[in-house]
């Protein structure tokens, strides 16, 4: 079986946990819970975004929400009506207020645009290691942002950018989370990811090996910006409302935790992590309110869902660095307790 | 000319504040290899040692200011002690994120049990104003910063060339087990590190915490980027390369301030992390630091 | 005599290799024992272990009567046994007297410091001459002469040490070789790693010929050097 089939086949399984988990939710659920679903999947490509160059470069990135933030802006000025632009952002550079495309050319331009600052930084990213690629990545987040708070005329600055139309629905972004998936996936399997992953176990090693890291990682950095500009466009064309802060730390936050609980060394990882990480958060949101439980009136407590994402991040550091999934895929995780069972009784360790 | 003499002196006193900033986080990370990303909370919690010990003890304002230099020390201890130690002998990366996350955790905790709302904290009278030489009139905050940054210099510089333990840091910055082999215990030296970083850190809080007259949770935030920003123009784990990326990083803005129209001035940060990203990758090694210093705690 | 240490059954793994296997070891008081063994015999690892910088998966270590199996290295130092590292490991950005000042940290008295560091300077004027410089401007030769000098300065009664002449120029290695005689007369007692094992067996009481991280010989050092069979073996030809 070619990778492609044979990363297919792997793909049904998390396919079926993901879109039965969307169906109950659309059967049994509020339009709330739906809300959140879609949420839940738009961060689930954003963070599979952060497993393709993270997980496998083994170089932590504190940048990817840029590109979820390029992409949503692009796609909400390409496609907003002229109408509601005059208003938003009266005589934007390139006269942007005066033309509006279609849904398609909208976000093929976004993602474009998302890719080409993706080969940009890339390419000078790509050559750091350890701390300093860390900080660069950094650096990136906090340019963009600077950008879409003081680039007024384009983005309204700090205030929302609201009345992006509202297109997608709960099935589309399930769709993309699986496509997303099996993207990682087989970005994980293919040759360079490979070789992407032996420069994170053992650079020197890699290199001496004539891995060229260089390429490696751009691809990967590419990669993983597409993916997190589609999961920044689905975003807005749902949400109808960004502002610079929806794709700025906290963002960041959320995501860094969701992979790093999960594992991000596999892209069961990254799933594994989000599924977790959404339902603690939406519990914690819950319990910020102050809701009544057991005839107990609680205080309000804002920041519990911040408290929460820190302590997961630093817990799973402390006591499972590799993540609840460790470097095994869903389907791993049979077999390999299937031999180690098998192993203890035949009495091997 | 008196224009230019306020704003050298304006450059030196901010740029005095992230030097000691860097400073702490360059301390930190040539001892252990720990990328702090939480020194930014020991300004926090530095700033509110003083709103608590104000509201619960009333002491006379120019108290806080030891009070605020012991807060944000015994938190970098802290911090050691209880996050840290666990993932020491981690990877690098393990130890940035792990710090990213106890900064989280500080801010959460203290919307959660403080408030989101910034709370004020008087700063004591000699602190503000200004003082007149001649005819330039020049504001007490800025040179007393400077001249603070100078002693507080002064005192790391004997610490590491004069006692045992700042020794014992200066050769752990190369090689930590030499250092234990001749009986040096490792959490001595990396405790004092924390303890120094977050007596540098809790004196430029005092600095910062008069400039806004408040703490917020969040407050650490900026001061950490562009603490950042200086180890980076140095080249990070220098301790020299710290102090001139302060320095530099310090005049650079107040140029740019001065420099830049008015309808890009807000782009400053955007430009200062773009030179980030240019020395990252051109110069990796800082503009004072030997590519070797560098490349010793990593990899 | 009496026993100043003693391993027993020590076993070092690192991961699926096992470096040491199985090797009991013990030094009397006022010797001098040779580790012998060609390279990768598994010399560094066990002195290491000794040292406490690397963990025994198995087996146990007693000094002067005291487990030290499970303590670290710091700990070992201060309780008289110092180890002069393979490659020297000087703190290269330190002077040569901040070198010793930290060698000498564990010591409390300031006037025994003083004496000890006074006793160094005449024991290697060199050192004395090049006090203020950084230690990385030393030669090979005198780096070794610090590194030893840096373990003295915590007086112990047992010195690790890990292949003194490693890399450096037939005179200086005889140099070396002649400080650990004069050390010895002093009353210390040592336990040196060499590959070089004509010249250690000259001054060496003893001898362990470790091979592949087991022990295949041990005894005096005029037995070692007798017998042609471990010379043809483990240690590179004649001895004599």
């Amino acid at each position: 079986m070619s990778l492609i089939t044979q990363t297919a086949a792997r793909t049904i399984l998390p396919a079926i946990v993901l879109a039965g988990a969307a169906a109950l939710v659309m059967l049994l659920g509020q339009p709330f819970h739906e809300r959140v679903a879609y949420v839940f999947f738009t961060n689930l490509i954003i963070v599979l975004g952060l497993q393709v160059f993270m997980g496998n470069s083994n170089v932590a990135n504190l940048g990817h929400i840029a590109f979820a933030g390029i992409a949503g802006y692009a796609v909400a000025i390409l496609y907003t009506p002229v109408a509601l632009k005059a208003a938003l952002i009266p005589g934007a550079p390139f006269g942007l207020d005066n033309v509006a495309l279609g849904l398609v050319p909208a976000i093929l331009v976004a993602l474009a645009i998302t890719l080409l600052v993706a080969l940009l930084s890339g390419l000078a990213l790509s050559r750091l290691t350890g701390v300093a690629a860390t900080i660069g990545t950094m650096a990136l987040l906090v340019i963009v942002h600077v950008v879409l708070v003081n680039w007024v005329e384009l983005t309204r600055g700090p205030r929302a950018f609201y009345g992006v139309p509202v297109i997608f629905t709960l099935p589309w972004a399930v769709g993309a989370a699986v496509i997303a998936v099996y993207i990682a996936k087989l970005f994980r399997e293919s040759q360079d990811g490979i070789q992407l992953r032996a420069t994170g176990d053992n650079l020197l090693a890699a290199k001496a090996m004539g891995v060229d890291v260089e390429r490696v990682r751009l691809k990967a950095w590419i990669l993983g910006a597409f993916l997190c500009g589609t999961g920044g466009i689905l975003f807005t064309l749902f949400n109808g409302t960004i502002a610079p802060n929806s794709f700025y730390f906290s963002q960041t936050f959320l995501t860094i935790a969701m992979l790093i609980l999960g594992g991000m060394r596999s892209v069961s990882g990254a799933i594994t992590g989000s599924i977790v990480v959404a339902v603690g958060f939406e519990v914690f949101r819950s319990l910020e309110n102050g809701p009544v439980i057991l005839g107990i009136d609680l205080p309000e407590a804002f920041g519990l869902t911040g408290f929460f994402l820190g302590a997961v991040i630093v817990l799973s550091l402390t006591f499972r660095p590799m993540g609840l999934m460790g470097n095994d895929e869903w389907e791993d995780v049979w077999p390999a307790l299937r031999a180690r069972l098998a192993g203890r009784r035949e009495g091997r360790p | 000319m008196d224009y230019f003499l306020q704003q050298t002196l304006n450059a030196l006193s901010i740029g005095g504040e992230y030097a000691l900033l860097a400073l702490g986080l360059a301390i930190v990370f040539s001892v252990m290899g720990l990328v702090n990303f939480a020194h930014g909370e020991l300004i926090t919690l530095g700033g509110y040692a003083m709103y608590f010990t104000l509201l619960f003890a009333g002491p006379p304002v120019a108290l806080l200011i030891p009070v605020c230099i012991l807060g944000a020390m015994l938190a970098a201890v802290a911090f050691d002690k209880v996050a840290f130690r666990p993932v020491r002998n981690a990877p690098p990366t393990t130890g940035l994120l792990t710090a990213f996350g106890v900064s989280i955790i500080i801010q959460n905790i203290l919307v959660i049990f403080v408030a989101t709302r910034a709370r004020p904290v008087p700063t004591p009278d000699w602190m503000r104003g200004n003082f007149m030489v001649g005819e330039l009139s020049i504001p007490v905050l800025q040179v007393l910063e400077f001249a603070v940054t100078c002693l507080a210099l002064a005192g790391l510089l004997l610490l590491l060339n004069r006692t045992v333990v700042g020794l014992a840091m200066r050769a752990a910055a190369k090689d930590f087990v030499a250092v234990r082999m001749v009986g040096i215990k490792a959490n001595r030296v990396i405790m004092t590190a924390f303890a120094v970083s977050g007596v540098l850190a809790g004196i430029a809080a005092v600095f910062i915490i008069s400039r806004r007259g408040a703490v917020d949770p969040f407050m650490g935030f900026i001061p950490l980027l562009k603490a950042f920003v200086a180890c980076v123009l140095g080249g990070f784990g220098s301790l020299l390369g710290a102090l001139v990326g302060g320095i530099v990083l310090g005049c650079v803005e107040v140029f740019l301030q001065v420099v830049l129209p008015p309808d890009i001035a807000g782009y400053r940060d955007a430009f200062v992390f773009l030179l980030v990203g240019l020395v990252l990758v051109l110069k990796p090694e800082g503009l004072v630091g030997k590519r070797a210093e560098l490349g010793d705690k990593e990899e | 005599m009496t026993t100043i240490l003693e391993v027993r059954s020590a076993v070092v793994r690192y991961g699926a290799i096992t470096a040491v296997r199985n090797v009991d070891l013990s030094v009397d008081r006022g010797e001098i024992v040779a580790v012998l063994g060609p390279n990768g015999a598994g010399k560094t690892t066990l002195v290491s272990a000794i040292a406490g910088i690397l963990p025994l998966t198995q087996g146990s270590m007693h000094f002067d009567g005291q487990d030290i199996t499970r303590l670290g290295i710091e700990e070992i130092v201060r309780r008289g046994m110092s180890l002069t590292p393979e490659g020297r490991r000087v703190f290269a950005d330190l002077t040569v007297r901040e070198n010793l000042v930290l060698g000498g940290s564990s010591q409390t008295d300031r006037a025994l410091f003083e004496q000890d560091m006074q006793r160094m300077f005449e024991m290697f004027p060199i050192l004395h001459e090049r006090s203020k410089s950084p230690a990385k401007t030393l030669s090979g030769g005198e780096q070794q002469m610090l590194a030893i000098a840096r373990s003295l300065m915590s007086r112990p009664r047992l010195l690790l040490l890990d292949e003194p002449s490693l890399g450096l120029a037939p005179r200086i290695v005889d140099q070396i070789f002649r400080l650990i005689d004069e050390l010895r007369r002093d009353g210390l007692t040592i336990l040196v790693v060499e590959q070089n094992a004509a010249e250690a067996l000259a001054f060496a009481d003893r001898a362990y010929v470790l091979n592949v991280g087991e022990v295949v010989y041990a005894g005096t050092s005029a037995e070692v050097a007798a017998s042609d069979d471990l010379a043809e073996h483990y240690l590179g030809g004649q001895l004599s």
